[in-house]
């Protein structure tokens, strides 16, 4: 291939992929939802897109396209834990991957009321969800630095989201969208 | 297909336990039988799954650290004593409680340039100058000067200042304005750009003759010798009235950037067409930094002076210093891994050894501030930033602050020892900027976490005697990055 060719196709890669990481990255999750886990598939199915991004036809839409190789990447990803193992099998990857294809509507607008649901989170919990999400802090690291055990971590945590997933749903109640 | 075969804690501690990355294995397999015998149970898991997802590129998570950059309870911790342990997003909150209250007043005269200020203040200033072009150098303002409420006069060039709201104001002098608050500006004269951001939505611009209110927007106002603005709106909408107007333009009208040539009756205040010789620039954006928090601010320019004692201030103070350009040879750099570093100088090696938990020691990869841990190659095209941190005002205090930053472009290097940071000023420094000589610069006991993307670094900066610097080289092109990052793994 021509340098020229070679380096338009990396430049249309690098602007395909960061322009839907986001979407890879939560397709990987709802197969795999531990982030770090996750996050190891997205590195990989990266490679694998950009290995193959000459293969990709630009007239078609690229996340069904990227899915393909996250899926794949994921049942590789699987084989090195026995715990992936025993959660995962091809049946319920594509029972999960199909239901969250028709789902997208409705997360997309529980992403916006989650916006709204955060600004209503006391400062210390959002503080607690800051330093989970945002730095990525370990549980173990979040309760030493805030005198909690690490189980009642674990379940100040769960409360949050819990409070979080009621305040999504109640908005998605009020605003009459159809929950599918 | 239905099975209730799980109360709803269990399910709810199930899944939380997925996400947390604890399922024993026994617990996995119970998730999937569930999920294989319940449809109901997979759309719960998804949605739940897609909302742990989305948190982790939840922006309002970052922000929540930025409503509290008003003073400084680290240093004043350090200084009494009290508050040092108290973890940070929780001094933050308090923070801005304390801020709301307007507990403090400060002087910004004291915080800088003030050698003989007895006493180190806890700043009530609202913003900064973060930028100065043309002549504007040479006014009594300077790139990192606090803002106070009050009056702010530029006589000539141009400026640049970032309010604690997040509202950038660009300026062309002559200029000058009434700073009243966060939300709140007088324009007595002059050109001004405002880019407000969403969480300031509701800054207002009163001019001699106009109220201008934002909804969300970047807008120009320009008001002439004779007291008579101009307005034209860059994007979004403002509401806007003329204070004596004739006619129907007292009463406030919405006005937006994609209709201000749809309109039936234009006010007379309006210029349709945007004329940058007439309004001030569109407020800069730092081309790699995407995002900052906690006690770190940027700035556009870098200072003029960064010697001890020249430029202090209560946050850590990052800027650009040489940009965009090609390495001419190699670097050395004391850190380019992702990681969590305990910087240590000899002295307070001992004492760290001796006053660290195990857990915080497990955690931390204590290293030497001499160690080289990579090189970043000649031909590399980077950027350069500085890291400033000076805040101590008497020879045995001791100050601390925490703060982050992300970039855009990945992390190739951070160079944190005296030596190897002189030896780097001429390279990479920016070039009228006068540096600290290595013996006044001195890490000593100091943490530096590099994220595991390599475009995050968080650093929390302890000051005793002398200033801490790091200075970080980010690649500049942000296909290379990526592509980078996909050959290195």
């Amino acid at each position: 291939m021509p340098l020229e060719d070679s380096r338009d196709c990396r430049s249309r890669f690098v602007q395909l992929f960061m322009s839907h990481e986001k979407q890879i990255y939560r397709y990987i999750l709802s197969l795999m939802p531990h982030s770090q886990d996750a996050q190891d598939v997205l590195q990989e199915t990266a490679i694998a897109l950009y290995n193959k991004i000459e293969d990709y036809d630009s007239s078609r839409p690229f996340a069904p396209w990227a899915f393909r190789f996250a899926y794949h990447m994921t049942l590789k990803h699987r084989e090195k834990s026995t715990r992936w193992r025993r959660f995962l099998d091809e049946d319920l990857m594509k029972e999960i991957a199909s239901r969250q294809a028709m789902l997208i509507p409705e997360l997309d607008q529980r992403r916006e009321y989650l916006k709204e649901c955060l600004a209503e989170v006391p400062d210390d919990k959002r503080a607690m969800l800051t330093d989970y999400y945002f730095e990525e802090e370990t549980v173990d690291v979040i309760a030493e630095k805030q005198n909690k055990s690490v189980e009642a971590t674990y379940k100040a945590l769960q409360r949050i989201r819990k409070t979080l997933m009621h305040c999504i749903q109640g908005k998605m109640h009020a605003s009459r969208v159809p929950v599918t | 297909m239905k099975n209730e075969s799980i109360d709803q804690l269990n399910w709810e501690t199930l899944l939380n336990r997925a996400v947390d990355g604890i399922l024993t294995d026994d617990e996995a397999s119970e998730l999937k039988r569930i999920l294989k015998s319940d449809e109901e149970r997979v759309d719960e898991y998804i949605r739940f799954v897609d909302m742990h997802g989305s948190l982790y590129h939840e922006p309002l998570l970052a922000r929540a650290g930025e409503v509290g950059k008003l003073v400084n309870m680290d240093s004043m911790g350090s200084r009494k004593g009290e508050i040092g342990n108290i973890g940070f997003w929780r001094t933050m909150a308090a923070v801005a409680t304390i801020a709301a209250i307007g507990a403090f007043t400060w002087s910004s005269k004291n915080a800088f340039f003030s050698d003989e200020s007895p006493r180190y203040e806890e700043s009530a200033y609202i913003g900064l100058v973060t930028s100065l072009k043309g002549d504007a150098s040479i006014s009594e303002h300077f790139v990192g000067k606090g803002l106070e409420r009050g009056p702010f006069k530029l006589d000539s060039g141009r400026a640049q200042v970032r309010l604690d709201n997040g509202v950038e104001l660009s300026i062309k002098g002559p200029a000058e304005f009434d700073i009243f608050g966060l939300d709140h500006i007088t324009l007595m004269t002059g050109r001004v750009t405002a880019n407000v951001p969403p969480r300031a939505i509701g800054f207002r611009i009163d001019t001699p003759d106009m109220e201008v209110i934002d909804l969300g927007t970047e807008f120009a106002l320009r008001v002439d010798p004779a007291g008579e603005s101009r307005l034209h709106v860059l994007e979004g909408e403002v509401e806007a009235r003329k204070k004596m107007g004739v006619g129907l333009e007292n009463v406030p009208m919405i006005i937006a950037k994609d209709s201000m040539h749809d309109l039936v009756e234009s006010p007379s205040y309006l210029d349709c067409n945007y004329d940058p010789e007439t309004f001030a620039p569109s407020p800069l954006k730092d081309r790699l930094i995407q995002a900052t928090d906690g006690k770190l601010r940027s700035l556009q320019d870098s200072p003029k002076d960064l010697r001890h004692g020249r430029f202090k201030h209560d946050y850590l103070m990052i800027f650009p210093e040489k940009q965009d350009f090609v390495l001419p040879r190699e670097v050395e750099v004391n850190l380019s891994e992702p990681g969590s570093y305990r910087v240590l100088g000899p002295a307070a090696k001992e004492m760290y050894l001796k006053e660290a938990t195990e857990k915080q020691r497990a955690r931390e990869t204590m290293v030497d501030v001499s160690m080289v841990q990579s090189v970043v190659p000649a031909g590399t095209r980077v950027t350069s930033y500085l890291v400033h941190f000076d805040a101590t005002h008497r020879q045995n205090d001791t100050y601390r602050a925490k703060g982050r930053v992300r970039f855009s472009g990945r992390v190739l290097g951070v160079i944190l020892h005296q030596e190897s940071l002189s030896a780097s000023d001429d390279l990479l420094g920016g070039v009228d900027t006068i540096y600290e000589s290595k013996a006044g610069r001195r890490m000593e006991n100091d943490f530096i976490r590099i994220s595991s993307d390599q475009r995050q670094i968080v650093m929390n900066f302890e000051i005793h005697g002398f200033i801490d610097q790091a200075r970080i080289i980010v690649a500049e092109n942000l296909e290379e990055t990526l592509v980078a990052d996909i050959l290195d793994r």
